[in-house]
C-alpha cells in the first residue's frame, strides 16, 4: 500500500475530528492544563532542590512531548487497534487492498492530529527553555526521533496484538503504560535511578522519551550520542519482533474470527 | 408537606438505584475486581515515582517524602469518593446523542437528580477504597506525620465540598454536549484536575484564584495542607462553601438552559 494512501486516510480522519471545533478547543485546554500542572510540579522540584546532571524543566517538556509523539497517551493506538480486532472491524480491512497496519496508523494520525501539533509545541517549548543548545545536540535530537517513533509504534502494535488472545486488554494496556512511564523516563529522568537500576537507560524503552530529552538537556553529550547509536540498532529489531508477533496474532484471528 | 414527600421520593430513588446497580455489579463481580487493578497499578507506579524522586531531592514546596505520601493518600480518597457516584455525567454525551435522554425526561423522576446519581457504583467504590488505598496507607509513617486533629471538622467540610465540587464541575462540562454534541475532552479536564498531587503551598495567589474560580483543582491539596497545619482551616472551609454555592447555582441554571435547548432540538 503506497504511503500516499496512508496520508489520505489520515486526512480523512482529521477532517472528521475538525467537525467539532469546540471539542478541539477543549482538547487544547486540556493539554495546556495538563502540561501546565506538570511544569508547575517540576518547577517546584527545581526551585527547592539542586538537580545535577540535566536541566529538569526543559527535560520534562521534551519528554512529555516525546511521550505523545511516540507512544501516545495510554497506548491510544494500541487501544484503537485492539477495539478493531474485538469488534470485527479488522475484517473490513482484510478484504480491502490495503495494509491493515498502515491503514490503522493513518487513521490514528488523522484522529490525533492535534496531539501531534501539541507534542511539537511541547518539544519546541523545551528547546526554547534550554541553556547552551548547539547544532550538534539539535542534530542528534532530530536523529533520535526516528528510533523513538519506531519503538513507540512497535510497542503499540505489540500491546494491541495481545487482543488476538484476550477479549479485554484494557487492564494489560494500562498496566504496561504505567510501567512504561517509569522505565522510559517519561515520568522522571532515568538519571534519577542509580546502582543496578541505571541499566534502564540502555533498554529500548528509554529511546521513546529519555534519550531524546537527555540529548538536549543532559551534561554528558558523548554518552547521549552512544545512546542514539544504540537506538538505531535496537529500533529495527523491536519493530521486526512486533511485526512477527502481529503476524502470529493474525493467524490466530484467521482461525477464530472468520 | 409536598417538600417532604419530594425529599422522600429522592431518597427512595437513590436507594433503588444503589440496589439496582449493586445487583448489576455483583453479577459481574470479577469485572469489578479486575477493574480495581488499574487504579492499584497506577498508584503503585506513582508511589514508585515519588520514592525515586525523593531519593534525589529533600523537599517539595515544603513537603517531606512522608507528607507527599499523605497528600497522595488524600488525593486518592478524594478521587474515589467523587468518581464512584459521578459517572452519570460521563453518560450525558451518549444519552443526548442516541436519544436515551428522552427516556430520562419521560420518567416520573427529578431529571437532574437522576442524571447525577444514576450511575452510582457502591461496590466499585468499596473495592477501590480497600484495594488501591492500602499500599499508600502502609507506606505512610503515620506516627511521624504532624497531623493537626483539631482541624479535623473543617477538613471534613472542605473534603465534602471538594468532592461535590468535582462532580458539579464534571456535570457542567458534560452539559456542553447539549449544544455541541460532544463533551468528552472537556470531561477529561476534570479527571486531570482531580488526580493532581501538587502541594497547596506550590500555588501562588493568582493560581489559587484561577483554580478555585474556574477549575476546582486543588481540593486534596487544601485538605492535606489543613490537616498538616500548614493552611488556615476556617478560611479554606468558608471559601470552599462559597465556591460550592456558586457551582451549585450554576449547575441548576445551566441544566435549565440545557433542557430548553434539548426540547427545541428534538422538536
Amino acid at each position: 500500500m503506497p504511503l500516499s494512501i496512508m496520508f489520505r486516510i489520515a486526512r480523512f480522519y482529521s477532517s472528521e475530528f475538525l467537525t467539532y471545533p469546540l471539542e478541539t478547543l477543549a482538547l487544547i485546554m486540556r493539554r495546556v492544563f495538563t502540561v501546565g500542572l506538570l511544569l508547575l510540579f517540576w518547577h517546584l522540584v527545581a526551585r527547592d532542590n539542586a538537580i545535577r546532571g540535566l536541566q529538569i524543566v526543559p527535560y520534562i517538556l521534551i519528554a512529555s512531548g516525546m511521550q505523545f509523539l511516540s507512544v501516545g497517551q495510554n497506548f491510544r493506538q494500541a487501544h484503537e487497534i485492539s477495539e478493531d480486532i474485538k469488534q470485527g472491524w479488522l475484517n473490513n480491512l482484510l478484504i480491502r487492498p490495503v495494509n491493515e497496519l498502515r491503514y490503522e496508523l493513518g487513521a490514528y494520525m488523522g484522529k490525533n492530529i492535534f496531539e501531534y501539533v501539541f507534542s511539537a509545541i511541547n518539544i519546541l517549548a523545551g528547546l526554547w527553555f534550554v541553556h547552551g543548545l548547539d547544532m550538534v545536540r539539535l542534530g542528534l535530537f532530530v536523529a533520535s526521533i526516528i528510533p523513538a517513533l519506531m519503538i513507540g509504534y512497535a510497542l503499540n502494535i505489540a500491546v494491541a496484538t495481545v487482543a488476538f488472545w484476550l477479549i479485554e486488554i484494557t487492564y494489560f494496556r494500562l498496566l504496561t503504560y504505567f510501567m512504561l512511564r517509569i522505565i522510559s523516563g517519561m515520568f522522571l529522568p532515568l538519571t534519577f535511578f542509580s546502582g543496578f537500576w541505571a541499566v534502564l537507560r540502555y533498554l529500548p524503552f528509554a529511546q521513546v522519551a529519555f534519550v531524546p530529552s537527555y540529548i538536549i538537556t543532559g551534561d554528558d553529550l558523548g554518552k547521549a550520542a552512544w545512546l542514539v547509536v544504540g537506538g538505531f540498532v535496537q529500533a529495527p529489531i523491536i519493530l521486526l519482533l512486533a511485526k512477527l508477533f502481529w503476524e502470529r496474532g493474525m493467524r490466530q484471528y484467521g482461525a477464530v474470527g472468520i | 408537606m409536598v417538600r417532604l414527600a419530594y425529599r422522600f421520593q429522592r431518597t427512595r430513588l437513590l436507594l433503588q438505584i444503589i440496589r439496582c446497580n449493586w445487583q448489576q455489579e455483583v453479577a459481574y463481580f470479577g469485572n469489578v475486581l479486575i477493574g480495581a487493578i488499574t487504579p492499584a497499578m497506577y498508584i503503585l507506579s506513582f508511589l514508585l515515582f515519588v520514592s525515586v524522586l525523593f531519593r534525589n531531592i529533600t523537599s517539595l514546596a515544603g513537603y517531606t517524602r512522608n507528607e507527599m505520601f499523605f497528600l497522595i493518600f488524600v488525593g486518592q480518597i478524594s478521587f474515589y469518593a467523587y468518581s464512584f457516584w459521578s459517572d452519570g455525567a460521563d453518560y450525558m454525551e451518549t444519552y443526548v446523542n442516541n436519544g436515551m435522554f428522552d427516556y430520562v425526561l419521560t420518567k416520573p423522576v427529578p431529571s437532574l437528580f437522576y442524571m447525577t446519581i444514576h450511575r452510582i457504583k457502591l461496590l466499585e467504590g468499596i473495592i477501590n477504597f480497600v484495594g488501591p488505598l492500602t499500599p499508600t496507607w502502609l507506606i505512610i509513617d503515620w506516627r511521624a506525620l504532624p497531623l493537626h486533629m483539631e482541624n479535623l471538622w473543617w477538613t471534613v467540610v472542605i473534603f465534602l465540598c471538594g468532592v461535590i465540587l468535582y462532580e458539579q464541575f464534571q456535570f457542567l462540562t458534560s452539559m456542553i454536549s447539549f449544544w455541541t454534541g460532544r463533551s468528552k475532552q472537556a470531561n477529561l479536564i476534570v479527571y486531570a484536575a482531580s488526580s493532581q498531587s501538587i502541594p497547596l503551598e506550590g500555588f501562588n495567589t493568582s493560581l489559587r484564584r484561577l483554580f478555585l474560580g474556574a477549575v476546582p483543582v486543588f481540593v486534596s491539596s487544601v485538605v492535606a495542607s489543613v490537616m498538616l497545619g500548614k493552611a488556615e482551616p476556617m478560611f479554606w472551609g468558608v471559601t470552599m462553601l462559597g465556591v460550592l454555592a456558586v457551582f451549585s447555582f450554576l449547575k441548576k441554571y445551566v441544566w435549565s438552559l440545557a433542557l430548553k435547548r434539548y426540547s427545541s432540538a428534538s422538536s
